[in-house]
């Protein structure tokens, strides 16, 4: 009896149940596009060995990083993970020849093996087409495969449905930029508004606030230049006090980048140009300038001292 | 906390309790099948397994990915724990305490948990002395690591508690004004830490705040070149990672370090200069990533020392 208890409370798949059940989320909801309702029920008992990965990405669709945990792996599920995090550094490196290799054997490795594998081999299909300098267009179209492996109905219906994981939200991103940069404008937006639409509408169950942050700097960006201020300046400020405890400097910078854009242009030319709001922006390009700086990221450094020098008259930027 | 292979598991909590692997698989396998276990060669069943865990004091796990603690209800407190540890809010972490502590686990790591995570409340709150703090973290660390002290941890796979342990640890004698002991023991866990399976964003940010610690207490030895060497390490790891939990402090540390030299006529009176742009810059940087009391530290110490009055 005691053993039993022990098993069960141990089970990765008790704490699957018990995170689904807290959130109210039904158990078709939480595995669609991952594995059939009776694979999750198996799990959730603790009767079948699972393939890590899926595993993995329904505990994520819960908001629940998988190094939160402290999982033990078996030999395939270990390879497996070792085999993902080097083509992650690969195309990270920029090492063309080695993650077409990797990602060849990985596809080898876990024929079979369910959807997220399928995913992950092909975001980085996409990675490795756009690191080839091939055609964009084929980049969105192979993230769109991607996409639909655990969301098939992406491009049909609204994503609001569905509780995603930082990954698969990560992969609507990766495509949303390329389309912005490939001035799509009008399917972006459309993208975009539906993220940011799930991500209130999800509000209560906290993500890593890395996503919250990359979101915003695209929304800043996007709808500054479609000159919606007070849209854009709602959306840094909501972030920013959402930032406040973070011990990482992803996507800070620009954040900050893009507010002090968006107050000066809200202001500036305008009788509320005053001392007080000229040394607020100041600050603020300060702020961006010296994160900047420090991760050596010299274009928008140099972008931003230069604006200072022009506008505010400011040399003392150390 | 991370992904740690079943072999190595088995491998290294052997090793921690000096048993040989004829001793470990009398009666469960054959000497070769734990062998072929241990270097990854073969994934044992999960009556194996279970059977060698629990010969060496282990909770019988399943033999896939397990959670290390008695209840993930628990689990996600103890996350919560390390939170409020990190932001010094004790009051939070001695309530969280409290609530693990109605549900107590009883494995070794729900035990191992729990004694460091009592004694740090108690001895941040004042309620025990430092040898008292660090009797308790040895007992907590010896629960795994039997050995502790008496073995090399350099190829340890730490778990992520293991770290955390050692890392009060190392502390606790630093501040008994042992630096030296505390920096060989840093020293130690640093190079183990790298080699852990620890997920990468929390292992980068402990190698941080030991680079930290270390940079203070190579300082406060008057060793500041070596002090100096560190923080370039802490600062390269920072950028590359964008990790910004210690890096005002890595800063700050800098220019103390560079102050000490240029009084001693190590450094030019020229360096004063740097100095002023890294507190800048550890400014800002505080103001960016919202770290209140830094800034304020920071914006007085140029106030005083440089006679600068930043916006």
């Amino acid at each position: 009896m005691y053993r039993d208890m022990e098993v069960r409370n141990n089970n990765i798949g008790t704490a699957i149940q018990y995170f689904r059940e807290s959130f109210h989320i039904s158990q078709s909801k939480l595995c669609k596009g991952i594995c059939s309702v009776s694979t999750l029920s198996r799990i959730e008992a603790g009767e079948r060995d699972v393939d890590a990965l899926i595993l993995e990405t329904l505990l994520e669709r819960l908001r629940k990083v998988t190094h939160h945990f402290e999982l033990i792996l078996t030999d395939f599920d270990y390879k497996a993970y070792i085999c993902r995090e080097e083509i992650k550094k690969k195309i990270k490196d920029k090492d063309i020849e080695k993650a077409r290799k990797l990602i060849h054997e990985y596809d080898k490795l876990t024929i079979g093996k369910g959807s997220p594998h399928r995913q992950f081999i092909m975001v980085n299909r996409a990675y490795l087409n756009e690191l080839e300098g091939k055609e964009p267009k084929t980049t969105i179209d192979l993230l769109m495969e991607a996409i639909t492996c655990t969301v098939p109905d992406f491009n049909t219906n609204e994503i609001r449905d569905y509780y995603l994981s930082v990954t698969e939200l990560n992969i609507i991103l990766e495509i949303l930029q390329r389309m912005i940069a490939l001035g799509m404008d009008e399917k972006a937006e459309r993208i975009l508004n539906q993220i940011i639409g799930y991500l209130y509408w999800h509000g209560q169950m906290a993500y890593d606030r890395k996503i919250y942050l990359k979101v915003a700097v695209i929304a800043g960006k996007f709808f500054m230049k479609h000159n919606k201020i007070d849209k854009a300046l709602e959306i840094c400020d909501i972030t920013l006090k959402m930032y406040k405890g973070s011990n990482k400097m992803d996507y800070i910078g620009e954040l900050l980048y893009i507010k002090a854009q968006l107050l000066e242009r809200k202001f500036i030319g305008s009788s509320e140009w005053e001392p007080g709001k000229k040394t607020d922006c100041l600050k603020l390009y300060l702020q961006a300038y010296h994160i900047f700086d420090f991760c050596e990221e010299k274009s928008e450094a140099e972008s931003i001292r230069k604006h200072l020098r022009e506008v505010y008259q400011w040399e003392d930027i150390g | 906390m991370g992904r740690y292979r079943l072999g190595d598991i088995i491998r290294m909590t052997r090793k921690s309790l000096s048993i040989t692997q004829e001793q470990l698989s009398e009666d469960i396998c054959s000497v070769e099948t734990l062998s072929r276990i241990e270097t990854g060669k073969q994934n044992p069943s999960r009556d194996v397994y279970e059977l060698l865990m629990e010969r060496m004091g282990r909770v019988r796990n399943r033999a896939y990915s397990i959670l290390s603690v008695s209840d993930f209800k628990v689990l996600e407190k103890m996350q919560l724990f390390e939170e409020a540890i990190l932001s010094y809010d004790y009051h939070r972490a001695e309530y969280i305490l409290e609530e693990i502590m109605k549900k107590p686990g009883n494995t070794n790591l729900d035990k191992q948990f729990m004694i460091r995570a009592k004694s740090l409340i108690d001895y941040r709150m004042g309620r025990i002395s430092t040898d008292e703090f660090l009797e308790e973290l040895i007992k907590a660390i010896r629960i795994t690591i039997p050995k502790f002290g008496d073995i090399s941890l350099v190829n340890w796979p730490l778990t992520y508690n293991e770290s955390n342990i050692i890392l009060n640890i190392s502390t606790a004698y630093a501040e008994k004004q042992d630096y030296q002991k505390g920096i060989n023991i840093l020293e130690e866990a640093y190079s183990a830490i790298k080699k852990s399976y620890m997920d990468e964003e929390f292992r980068i940010t402990m190698q941080v705040i030991i680079l930290n610690n270390l940079s203070k207490w190579y300082g406060l030895l008057g060793d500041h070149q070596k002090a100096i060497d560190v923080i370039k390490q802490g600062l390269k790891l920072c950028k590359e990672y964008k990790i910004s939990s210690v890096l005002p402090n890595l800063l700050y540390n800098y220019v103390w370090n560079m102050e000490r030299l240029i009084d001693k006529g190590v450094l030019s009176k020229e360096n004063k200069r740097e100095c002023i742009n890294l507190l800048k810059q550890a400014y800002y940087i505080s103001c960016a990533v919202q770290y209140p009391y830094l800034e304020q530290f920071i914006r007085k110490h140029l106030q005083v020392q440089y006679n600068i009055n930043l916006l």
